[in-house]
């Protein structure tokens, strides 16, 4: 589990003052507290049969393991593709299609995993075997486009030695393998169903899950049905599990109340406290890896990213605290690093704060030399969270001598203005991967694709690396534990909070499960009998 | 009659194929790579430019256009980059919702604001009349959203009477569609009954006030037959223009009205598809809305002469 941290309670103090006035008309509902709840699934005795209908934050992408890029789509898949490596309710690795952890060589150059044998076939009916796992891993490290060719950029080759064992060879020592392979790229994909449609796998996908997919209508529902294959299928009790893309949060929220749909992906920060003791309603909560921070552009001559006491002093600038209540009504979490408290690298070192600190910030101010107010232009997403989280940071860093301009941008332009180095500060996210590489290498490795700041440094190049092939766990802690605060200085990143998962179902639907990583599980879900019952 | 629709058809291909090549044109000037977007969180340099290969986004635009065109010219609407299915399936799916939704809400707003017009023209300056306006003003300045979302509370989440959302295809349940259709076609009606009031009311002051109304109630016609057949029937020309343009908007999309009431029609399509650079289906969701906007005001054209003899068609026989 996470270790306790203080921050919490802080924020339960600060928040006092914020809810009095309302005590007297409402209850006082501590949000901060039902945040603390942390629920990731509700027994009950369930129906077999029924469907379950599931509204989701956005359209997922592809429905092709080797192509998708969204988390969105990976709710998808979690209802269809089981993977050779699953992620547990304690954020521990578990095997799902492999029969066992990885067997790594001495040297670190040769990862071989067992897999189930025991009658598992895809959703088509076509056994499953080490070479149908070979072909898929060929797929996601071979086919243009793929955008799993980076995560297995390690793999040199993969055989197959029998029916039950494959054996990947990697061209250097490579720690977060087995959290790659609890993803996409750990999803084996039907060879009959390759075969049949090649490239436009996504239109037809099959593999091996407790649902097949039945349909899809572009921006409407994605329909998966029971799978009679599947290894355990007398513990699955939906007869169908239906998708719906509905990104606005409230009006998700009321098809929720309305029970048009039976469970939602995200529920709005500002609702959160409501959903929590709202009748017939059941809300579920963990922690996540992802988070927004504030890139500086350390490119930019002309702007702060040009002196580091100016980044300093806009980080110092920054209320944590604040911004989680102000922005979010302190469900989230303030975050000040890259790794997030539930990885299992997640000491005192690493997670740290520099804290808030905003007299130090004027004098950095001062002694750069720059005239106050600084100008800075801060790139937000546009949209009505954000634009709140970009006014506070403004509020904030305006006591400490900024006068930040907020510019919100639309995704797909915000990435190609960032790509461009044409910006001067940007809020963004990161979805965050269990392994702490997945959150550090590519945003602060020289020339790594998301190193939007320009951050360069040979030496922290050098432990970046080092971490990654670190395949003792206690050297890899000493690595990140020297890594973490060098990232901190250099205030290329500034990171500000870190997301909370709340996922909210109907009380007449139970065993929908939530773990850290965001995904909701309906393989075990269903109507409660109870419900089933009354005709419902 | 023939000659004249002939014609028009021609600069109809004509505007089209403008609109595509202007269409085409800006969704490549806007920021945004869409192999950038494709490529996923992490993109590395080697594989954004493999999608573009893929994607042929590496070739010049006037080729891409050319390639596209004779493409088009093969009802091929390709795929979308975003989801790998094929567009022609998208948009097939889209056509029915949308249309069911702008016509409907197209026949909200006829029958309220016909009606609401005509009351308020004969009774004008009476309580009828402020009432009528009052209404109009009303339905003009409640913004769809609001009205949408307090409807959605309402009847959905409140008193149960309508689903909040989703879309029953007619063939399915027709009940089911109808009780899904109401309340979006309402909202979406509302802000259109109130401009379809105003112009009715204004044109059937104007000729209630003429000399052959007058005529008309000298000769000891009944109020009803003055005021529906010659009245109306003559101020039907306005109203017919405000609602062809009208049925034009709708058909390129009800954004607000889809969005709040989850329905998977043309407005939602395009602006999900222009925020992820889903460039082939803009495209072609363009292109079919293009169309849509022409052969309405063709159609309008034709409905004149058909409303009012005294509008002949240019090359038609009189």
């Amino acid at each position: 589990m996470s270790p306790a941290l203080p921050r919490p309670a802080l924020a339960a103090v600060l928040a006092v003052p914020l809810l009095l006035p309302l005590a007297a008309c409402a209850p006082l509902v501590d949000p901060v507290a039902a945040a603390d709840e942390e629920r990731s699934s509700v027994r009950a005795p369930l129906a077999d049969g029924g469907e379950l209908v599931v509204g989701l934050d956005a359209e997922p992408d592809a429905l092709d393991p080797t192509l998708s890029t969204t988390l969105v789509g990976r709710q998808v898949f979690a209802g269809m593709c089981e993977k050779l490596y699953d992620v547990d309710a304690e954020s521990g690795l578990v095997p799902q299609l492999a029969a066992g952890d990885p067997v790594v060589s001495g040297d670190g150059l040769e990862v071989r995993v067992p897999l189930r044998t025991d009658g598992v076939r895809f959703n088509d009916g076509t056994p499953f075997d080490a070479d149908a796992v070979v072909r898929s891993l060929d797929r996601h490290r071979e086919m243009p486009g793929s955008t799993r060719a980076t995560e297995l950029d390690a793999v040199q080759d993969v055989r197959a030695e029998g029916e039950d064992t494959v054996v990947l060879r990697l061209s250097r020592p490579y720690a977060p393998l087995q959290s790659i392979l609890a993803d996409r790229a750990g999803m084996v994909m039907s060879p009959a169903a390759l075969e049949a449609h090649g490239e436009d796998f996504a239109r037809d996908p099959v593999c091996v899950g407790p649902f097949r997919f039945a349909e899809r209508v572009a921006q409407d529902r994605i329909v998966l049905e029971k799978s009679p294959e599947y290894y355990a299928a007398d513990e699955v009790h939906l007869d169908r599990v239906v998708y719906r893309p509905i990104p606005d949060d409230s009006i998700r929220l009321a098809n929720l109340r309305a029970g048009q749909l039976d469970v939602i992906q995200e529920v709005g920060p500002t609702d959160v406290a409501q959903v929590s003791r709202e009748d017939g309603l059941v809300l579920l909560n963990q922690p996540s890896s992802h988070y927004m921070g504030m890139t500086i552009n350390l490119r930019d001559p002309d702007g702060i990213g040009a002196d580091p006491r100016l980044r300093e002093a806009l980080a110092l600038s920054l209320d944590r605290e604040t911004i989680n209540e102000v922005a979010f009504g302190g469900v989230y979490q303030p975050a000040c690093g890259p790794i997030p408290p539930i990885s299992e690298y997640a000491d005192e070192t690493v997670l740290a704060c520099p804290g808030h600190d905003p007299g130090r910030a004027r004098e950095l101010v001062a002694e750069s030399g720059a005239e106050a107010p600084v100008p800075v232009e801060l790139m937000i997403p546009n949209d009505p969270v954000n634009i709140l989280l970009g006014q506070t940071v403004q509020a904030m860093a305006a006591e400490a001598g900024f006068a930040v301009r907020l510019e919100p941008t639309e995704f797909a332009s915000s990435i190609a203005a960032a790509q461009a180095g044409d910006f001067e500060a940007y809020i963004s996210g990161w979805s965050g991967r269990p392994d702490p590489d997945g959150n550090i290498a590519s945003f602060f490795t020289t020339g790594g694709a998301n190193n939007y700041s320009g951050h360069s440094d040979p030496e922290v190049d050098a432990l970046i690396e080092d971490a990654a092939a670190a395949t003792d766990p206690d050297e890899r802690q000493e690595l990140y534990d020297e890594l973490v605060p060098r990232m901190q200085e250099a205030n290329a990143v500034v990171y500000l909070y870190r997301q909370r998962y709340y996922v909210a179902h109907r009380d007449g639907v139970a065993g929908v499960e939530l773990y850290p990583d965001g995904l909701i599980r309906v393989a075990g879900a269903g109507r409660t009998a109870a419900a089933a019952g009354d005709g419902g | 009659m023939v000659r004249y629709l002939l014609g028009r058809l021609a600069q109809a291909a004509l505007t089209l194929l403008l609109v595509s090549a202007a269409v085409f044109a800006g969704l490549r000037a806007m920021p945004g790579d869409p192999a950038v977007l494709l490529a996923g969180e992490d993109p590395d340099p080697e594989t954004v430019a493999q999608i573009r290969a893929e994607l042929g986004l590496d070739r010049p635009v006037p080729v891409q256009y050319l390639v596209w065109l004779g493409r088009m010219a093969r009802l091929d609407f390709g795929e979308s980059v975003r989801t790998g299915l094929p567009v022609s399936d998208t948009l097939l799916t889209r056509l029915p919702v949308t249309l069911e939704l702008a016509l409907l809400s197209l026949l909200v707003a006829a029958v309220v604001g016909v009606l609401a017009g005509v009351a308020a023209a004969v009774r004008q300056g009476r309580p009828t009349d402020w009432a009528a306006n009052a209404g109009a003003l009303l339905g003009l300045s409640v913004p769809n959203f609001w009205l949408g979302l307090m409807g959605v509370l309402l009847f959905a989440v409140v008193l149960g009477w309508l689903p909040a959302s989703g879309y029953v295809p007619p063939s399915e349940s027709l009940t089911g569609n109808l009780a899904g259709m109401l309340m979006p076609a309402l909202v979406l009606g509302t802000g259109l009954a109130a401009v379809v009031m105003r112009q009715t009311r204004s044109s059937m002051i104007e000729v209630l006030g003429s000399d052959y109304i007058r005529t008309a109630r000298a000769k000891g016609l009944s109020p009803a037959r003055v005021v529906l057949v010659h009245g109306l029937r003559n101020s039907m020309v306005t109203v017919l223009t405000i609602l062809g343009l009208q049925l034009g908007a709708l058909i390129s999309g009800a954004v607000v009205t889809e969005q709040i009431f989850v329905l998977a029609g043309f407005g939602n399509l395009m602006v999900e598809s222009v925020f992820t650079r889903d460039l082939p289906v803009v495209q072609a969701a363009v292109l079919v809305t293009a169309a849509g906007y022409v052969l309405v005001n063709l159609a309008v054209d034709v409905c004149y002469s058909l409303v009012d003899p005294r509008i002949r068609i240019q090359g038609g026989r009189s």
